[in-house]
């Protein structure tokens, strides 16, 4: 501070004066001097980056050229990868920075923000980091978790005054009721719109973490109001997020980095809706189906066990009449057997003591034998 | 804040119902039989679908502003 005070005092007093009234500065003091003048404020400077090269793994130099000149830059690596910018030779950048003339004399441009411009250099580095983010894995395809079918308290993250907003809530209300949508208004685009957007999610994943699933859109735009869905910190948000998340930026043919890194992608606001939540009436249709076929299973059952006691009966039946057949036939044969039957017929039967006389030889002279016939008996003794 | 997540959490859930009854289904498809379960299971069914169908009646959705 002293030192500007003095330099300020210089150039106000005695810049006028006569060469002799000069003071000597030391080296040290003029560039000192020199940079009280020049980083009283940031400047934007736009070029092309050649000799681009990261020392130590954390230090960032480049060279910013035009057709004429050419201006170093410096930064911390750290600070590009929180930007999530990521950088090469030819590509056309805007630099925001101070200017600075380094002890040893060395004259730059300390790097505070960078941008590519134009829509190559913009691709370009919109390429470079979607194959660094996709070396971390964050666009896997296994990863991505199912959006729950019926979603009933939805996360909205968009900007309040987006046609996004309106879409999104038309389509939503026009197809399925009974929702809540929790709305957490962001920018969509300009500097502040990644960290905003970050916020939301940490916000709803905090304090909300039982909502169904989370929607991120904007409406299109250039490839430039857009990129803020391509910035590191947005997809990192959305790759982080414990509730799902779709993601829905621009029209149709727009993709950006945070639809990769969402579980899933709709092309438009609308899309999302659609995607989100059935037609109500199609879900009607459909339980009245299941109605339907409720009863037929119910009744098909009954009808199963019907068929099954019918056929036991028949079953039964079947035995019994065999059952009954069988007894009747034993009881003709044994019929046929009955000793009865034979002295119905004039046959008698001759019994010595308990048994049945079939042979003289059985009896001798004086023996008593009885003959049974249909009616009474006869008892004789042999002669 | 101006809402209630215990709230809305408690209150019927379709998805949930809408699993249940597709279980159900899927119960009756099953070869076994047992009519005694499957008139429990459609009387659970049937009370399922008319409570879809209340939820269906509603026509509203509800947006809550949490900033902006």
């Amino acid at each position: 501070m002293d030192l500007f005070d003095y330099s300020n005092a210089f150039v106000k007093e005695e810049a006028k004066n006569a060469f002799a009234t000069l003071k000597v500065l030391s080296v040290t003091e003029f560039n000192q001097y020199v940079n009280t003048l020049i980083t009283i404020q940031s400047v934007i400077v736009e070029g092309e980056i050649s000799g681009f090269k990261i020392a130590k793994e954390r230090l960032i130099y480049f060279d910013l050229k035009d057709d004429k000149s050419i201006v170093s830059c410096f930064l911390f690596k750290f600070q590009l990868d929180k930007m999530g910018v990521a950088l090469e030779d030819g590509m056309k950048i805007q630099v925001t920075g101070l200017p600075n003339l380094h002890q040893k004399g060395r004259f730059n441009l300390v790097v505070e923000l960078v941008k590519p411009v134009g829509e190559g250099s913009i691709k370009r580095a919109l390429e470079l980091l979607k194959q660094k983010l996709l070396k971390q894995g964050i666009f896997l395809l296994e990863r991505k978790r199912p959006l729950p079918r019926f979603p009933e308290n939805i996360g909205l993250i968009t900007s309040s005054d987006a046609a996004a907003y309106t879409d999104f809530i038309k389509v939503l209300q026009h197809r399925f009721s009974g929702i809540t949508v929790y709305f957490y208004a962001v920018s969509v685009q300009g500097e502040k719109a990644p960290n905003e957007i970050s916020e939301a999610f940490n916000y709803f994943n905090q304090k909300m973490p039982n909502l169904d699933v989370l929607v991120l859109t904007r409406g299109g735009g250039s490839l430039e109001d857009l990129m803020a869905f391509n910035s590191e910190t947005v997809v990192r948000a959305v790759f982080g997020s414990k509730i799902p998340v779709i993601c829905a930026v621009g029209h149709e043919r727009d993709e950006s980095l945070s639809d990769f890194a969402a579980d899933k992608r709709a092309s438009t606001p609308s899309n999302a809706a659609e995607i989100l939540v059935p037609e109500q009436s199609e879900v009607a249709w459909q339980l009245n189906k299941i109605g339907e076929r409720l009863i037929y299973q119910l009744d098909k059952k009954i009808k199963i066990l019907e068929h099954f006691y019918q056929s036991l009966e028949y079953k039964m039946n079947l035995w019994w009449q065999n059952l009954r057949q069988k007894l009747e036939l034993e009881e003709r044969l044994l019929k046929s057997f009955d000793p009865e039957a034979i002295l119905e017929r004039g046959y008698s039967i001759t019994i010595i003591g308990d048994k049945i006389v079939k042979n003289p030889m059985q009896v001798k002279k004086g023996d008593n034998i009885k003959t049974k016939l249909k009616k009474g008996e006869i008892e004789s003794i042999i002669i | 804040m101006t809402y209630n997540m215990k709230q809305e959490n408690t209150k019927f859930n379709f998805a949930r119902a809408m699993e249940e009854l597709e279980k159900i289904n899927r119960w009756f498809e099953s070869e076994e039989v047992d009519l005694e379960e499957g008139i429990k299971k459609f009387d659970q069914g049937m009370k399922l679908i008319d409570a879809c169908k209340e939820r269906l009646k509603q026509v509203e959705n509800k947006i809550i502003k949490i900033k902006g």
